[in-house]
């Protein structure tokens, strides 16, 4: 058994993120936990894998016991082939250029026999379904195949405990249903699984049991009737065409990711784009931005042709959020970042100023103008990326995935801005997996697959459809939510 | 990369340590002994080894334009320079009074071509380099010099993060389109303004992921021991020592060369 | 203390070397940018030159160990290498170089110390000649017998580029990282100053001292012995089998001087008889008094060219001489076809 005693932790001390936290973890036993953004959930999780105090300096105090011993004196290394840490960004922990290398990793630390090693990285590969993956560069694959390969080269050092750190962060729902897959096999191996989780929803069904995370202490978790956000009226969209593409085809290198597509996007529109990963979700909001050049087919914005329009006029009519904030700050300070793309396309001008401003304050940023904006939290750089390419009013948002890690207050400032935006005869494209999302604040649901549009239509039609085709997780999993 | 595979499999015979010697050596005896015939026969040899190893020689049109231009730029610079050996002709010829100016001489022919081939030389025996390595080996070898591996697997992580940043930067570059950026070099203040526009964003995104990795690593045993072992190894065979002696023949060789006691090889290279 | 590397350590150099490596087609891109502002075919290039010098000087602040900067550089290097640099090996040469002044600067500067206040001189001039190392590569490679001017304004160049990237930008960038929270420590081990007596001041100097002696001795090293090609053009050097090596100018011979009518019959050239006034070879050999077994001379100009004479004949030759032009000494020779004149000359090696 994992176990920990009284467990508290500060980085600073003086803010206390962990108080008094007892915690028990089974072989065989999946625990899930959940709790709010900053509650201490992965510093609990660190604290556990012994990398507090042992790489992370703070103050901490109570005790980790595992099998019965107390495990203070430790060195890290052997802490870690007892219990193993899958953090949140698959990307940050794969160090070698190949799976099999990746997965050889723990093995040949540990000095493991070549014949062991053979095994384990066999073994370990087909736990999270990615055996057909050993010959490939590590930098090829996927988001969520990135996660597997992540949490095989953990299994190959054969840990008693595992401790996943938000695994559903980076998967489509399909990704989701494989790690459901992946948990209940370890369950059967006998190991013991702490999973920290956002969305329930994902990994209720193989939970054995859930805890909360608040105040630095743990409770059970008792379902809290979520507050859903109040559904948007629905606008009915014009036939009048913002921005189209006719036959589009793309590719990178030789990877053709983009299909002949064409789409337009209406004033008024509100749409969800839907997909796997590596459907090209992103790659269409790059294309429909004027960011990519396709290598067939032509993009209009209104009645030009995108081509022909000056970069800073694209700028004032369309904005993208893309998916990692830090990618899309450039400035020094918040205000200046807030009032950048202002400057560039010579928009300065008091109404423009003052609307910053409300924009700032209405996403909590308010008391922050002067801050780094890299030191902002994940979130607030979230809503920051949104507000500073709003100020000027643009006729179009491209929104990828804007409502990860946002808190309820963020979440309704974004949709705010959505259908603001929509409302004044504008729209909005959204790449979202919450099929809620698209139910109840979307008027056109656009799903991809394999560079191409499957299904286009109402929320209704295109989640209907979704089930009837087989895909019924897209529909029905609340990822992200 | 993607073909990577492929050449081990076909050029796996050779330890990776013994292939960076031998592209160090062969660089160090054109520099020893610079001599257009000796690099023209090296740049041969390359090529014929790209054939056997069946690398690709392909390059961008880019690539291929800059290395032409720059070749013969180095010809042009040594003829423009040197003044000693048989004139050939003159770069500006007389005109009335004016000229002649920049005598061409055979020696600063000679000189410009050793130059140039020197430069084709270490810009293909590079390229091959690189298609027939698998970088893992390499630095799982330089544990032979008696490098720590800790120390030599520096270079695993950062060929694994090469991609990735490449493509961090490609968006990066792309948020900055959108929201009107454009590169912009018309003074100091806004060379630096372009550089920050792409090093900020990209430094606190790559810094942001030290601690996650180092902390993946630690907890895979990463430093448990002094020693590890390898799933992945290439052994050090006789035919590498073969090899590498044949190589330091060469170095001799160049030396001697250079020195003036083979006089009369060095009247045919 | 190397020892005491960690593995974030590790991670960080190697995170920062690649997205160095990664960025270096950004910073050619950019430098292209310049060229074409300017309306030149290349040339920015070396404007640019810190901006490769920045990342070792990253690693080298948020690593603060010795020789993690030579490390550094190697591995920036091999990563460029490896992502396909048209100059393969010598980039990695370039930057491992590069990355020893960095370390030498840093040590100058005092590690331990806060690389913020009085060391940032130091940092920065280490930078500084970190970028204008790689002309010197360059031109050991490829630029071989370029004039020094060329050498020295580029070099300059480079190296202004070396301070304002990889000094100021990349203090501007460290401030930076450290306020927003990426990195910890550039600002915050800022120390204490003790009241500073004449003593403690002299002794915080030290390093900065060695450091600044430490270039200048280099660099006249540089000029006197590895780059004697850019000496003085009117010297030139007896050496080989004689009693007595030396050095000298037309001017110690100014007693000996003669002038002969001489023709240059080239197989395209031709020079109309003329007079020239200069010593004789054999004068000045005979000065350095030929050893017994000398069989011949080797005359060897800056740019590499030589040529070989038998050494009784030169002894014997009263149409042999050096004369003084306008790039340097020149070999004249009377009695020989026109492609034994040499031009610049530096040494007589007899053999």
């Amino acid at each position: 058994m994992l176990e920990s005693q009284n467990l508290a932790f500060s980085y600073d001390g003086k803010t206390q993120i962990l108080r008094s936290i007892d915690l028990q973890i089974r072989p065989g036993e999946v625990v899930v936990l959940t709790g709010p953004t900053g509650s201490g959930k992965s510093t609990l999780a660190k604290c556990l894998s012994g990398f507090i105090p042992r790489s992370i300096e703070g103050e901490f105090s109570g005790e980790i016991i595992i099998n019965g011993e107390n495990t203070s004196d430790y060195p890290i290394a052997e802490i870690s082939r007892l219990v193993s840490l899958v953090q949140q960004d698959p990307d940050s922990q794969i160090c070698t250029l190949k799976v099999s290398d990746e997965v050889a990793f723990g093995p040949e630390n540990y000095e493991f026999e070549l014949k062991t090693m053979e095994k384990l990285i066999k073994s370990s590969l087909f736990a999270v379904g990615a055996s057909h993956l050993h010959n490939r560069n590590t930098h090829t694959l996927s988001g969520g195949e990135k996660q597997r390969l992540a949490i095989a080269s953990m299994l190959s050092c054969q840990p008693k405990y595992l401790i996943l750190d938000e695994p559903s962060a980076s998967l489509d729902p399909k990704g989701i249903l494989l790690l459901r897959k992946i948990l209940s096999q370890l369950k059967d191996k006998n190991v013991g699984v702490l999973c920290i989780e956002h969305n329930l929803d994902a990994i209720r069904p193989v939970a054995d049991s859930i805890l909360s995370v608040s105040n630095g202490t743990i409770t059970n978790w008792t379902q809290i009737e979520e507050q859903t956000l109040t559904p948007s009226p629905a606008f009915v969209p014009s036939n009048k065409s913002l921005l189209s593409l006719e036959g589009i085809d793309f590719s990178y290198g030789s990877t053709k990711v983009i299909q002949d597509v064409s789409m337009s996007i209406h004033e008024g529109e509100i749409i969800a784009l839907m997909g796997g990963n590596g459907s090209g979700k992103t790659t269409l909001v790059s294309l429909l931005g004027g960011l990519l050049e396709p290598d067939i087919g032509c993009v209009h914005l209104g009645k030009d042709a995108m081509s022909d329009i000056d970069r800073k006029n694209i700028a004032k009519r369309i904005s993208v959020v893309f998916q990692n904030p830090n990618h899309q700050i450039f400035e020094r300070t918040v205000w200046k970042e807030q009032i950048l793309t202002s400057e560039i396309i010579d928009n300065m001008h008091e109404d423009s100023i003052e609307r910053s401003r409300n924009l700032l304050n209405s996403a909590n940023l308010g008391n922050f103008v002067d801050r780094n904006p890299f030191s902002l939290s994940h979130g607030q750089k979230r809503r920051l990326n949104i507000t500073s390419t709003i100020a000027h009013l643009p006729d179009i948002l491209l929104l990828d995935e804007p409502f990860i890690g946002q808190d309820q207050d963020g979440k309704s400032f974004i949709l705010n801005a959505i259908t603001e935006t929509a409302s004044a005869n504008g729209a909005a494209l959204v790449v979202t997996h919450n099929p809620n999302f698209a139910r109840n604040h979307c008027n056109r649901v656009i799903f991809v697959e394999n560079g191409s549009i499957l299904l286009d239509g109402s929320p209704e039609t295109v989640l209907q459809r979704l089930v009837e085709i087989g895909h019924s997780e897209y529909s029905e999993l609340g990822v992200n939510s | 990369m993607e073909n990577q595979t492929e050449f081990i499999q076909n050029r796996g015979k050779i330890n990776p340590l013994l292939k960076i010697l031998l592209l160090i050596i062969t660089i160090s005896g054109i520099m020893i002994y610079p001599s257009w015939r000796l690099s023209s026969i090296l740049l041969v040899v390359v090529i014929l080894l790209f054939r056997v190893s069946r690398a690709s020689l392909k390059l961008s049109r880019n690539r291929t334009k800059f290395i032409i231009i720059f070749s013969i730029l180095l010809l042009i610079f040594q003829v423009f320079i040197t003044v000693n050996g048989t004139v050939l002709g003159f770069v500006i010829p007389q005109l009335s009074n004016f000229g002649p100016y920049f005598p061409i001489t055979d020696y600063g022919v000679e000189r410009g071509l050793s130059i140039a081939s020197r430069f084709l030389l270490v810009v293909l025996s590079s390229m091959l380099f690189v298609a027939v390595t698998d970088p893992t080996l390499l630095a799982h070898s330089l544990t032979r010099l008696k490098i720590p591996y800790r120390y030599s697997f520096a270079l695993i992580i950062a060929l694994r993060f090469l991609p990735l940043f490449d493509s961090e930067n490609q968006v990066v570059r792309m948020a900055q389109k959108s929201r009107g950026i454009q590169p912009e070099v018309g003074g100091l203040r806004k060379i630096l303004r372009t550089i920050q526009y792409t090093f900020f964003p990209l430094l606190v995104s790559s810094l942001s992921r030290v601690e996650s990795l180092a902390i993946s690593m630690d907890g895979r045993g990463f430093g448990y021991s002094e020693n590890r072992t390898y799933f992945r190894k290439s052994q050090w065979k006789l035919s590498d020592t073969l090899l590498l002696v044949l190589g330091l023949g060469y170095v001799v060789l160049c030396f001697l060369l250079a020195l003036g006691y083979l006089p009369i090889l060095s009247a045919i290279i | 203390m190397s020892s005491s590397i960690s593995t974030r350590d590790i991670v960080t150099i190697a995170i920062l070397s690649s997205l160095g490596g990664a960025l270096s087609t950004f910073v050619g891109y950019l430098g292209n940018l310049i060229n074409l502002s300017l309306g030149v075919p290349f040339g920015a290039g070396q404007f640019m030159a810190g901006l490769h010098v920045f990342w070792i000087v990253l690693i080298r602040v948020i690593v603060p160990k010795r020789g993690v900067g030579t490390a550094g550089g190697l591995l920036k290097g091999t990563v460029e290498m490896f992502a396909g640099s048209t100059h393969g090996p010598v980039i990695v040469l370039v930057s491992l170089i590069q990355g020893f002044f960095v370390d030498m600067g840093a040590s100058a500067a005092g590690s331990s110390e806060n690389p913020k206040d009085s060391s940032r001189i130091t940092w920065w001039i280490g930078a500084g000649v970190a970028s204008a190392a790689n002309v010197i590569v360059l031109q050991i490679f490829y630029f071989t017998g370029a004039p020094i001017l060329y050498i020295i304004v580029i070099s300059i160049l480079a190296f202004c580029s070396g301070i304002i990237f990889a000094g100021y930008f990349a203090w501007e960038t460290l401030e930076f990282l450290n306020d927003a929270g990426t990195i910890s420590g550039f600002q915050s081990t800022k120390p204490v100053i003790p009241k500073s007596t004449p003593r403690v001041v002299v002794h915080r100097n030290l390093p900065a001292v060695v450091f600044v002696l430490f270039l200048t001795v280099g660099s006249l090293y540089y000029t006197t012995n590895v780059a004697h090609v850019f000496a003085d053009p009117y010297t030139c050097e007896v050496r080989g089998l004689v009693d007595n090596p030396f050095s000298f100018s037309l001017e110690d011979f100014a007693s000996s001087e003669i002038t002969i009518e001489a023709e240059l019959i080239g197989a395209y050239t031709h020079l109309e008889p003329a007079n020239y006034t200069g010593i004789l070879i054999s004068t000045i050999l005979q000065q350095a008094n030929i050893q017994t077994g000398a069989v011949g001379l080797q005359i060897i100009a800056r740019d590499g060219y030589s040529i070989i004479f038998d050494i009784d004949t030169v002894m014997t030759d009263s149409n042999f001489l050096l004369t003084r032009s306008d790039d340097g000494l020149w070999l004249i020779a009377g009695d020989y076809d026109g492609s034994m004149w040499v031009r610049k000359v530096t040494l007589l090696q007899v053999y």
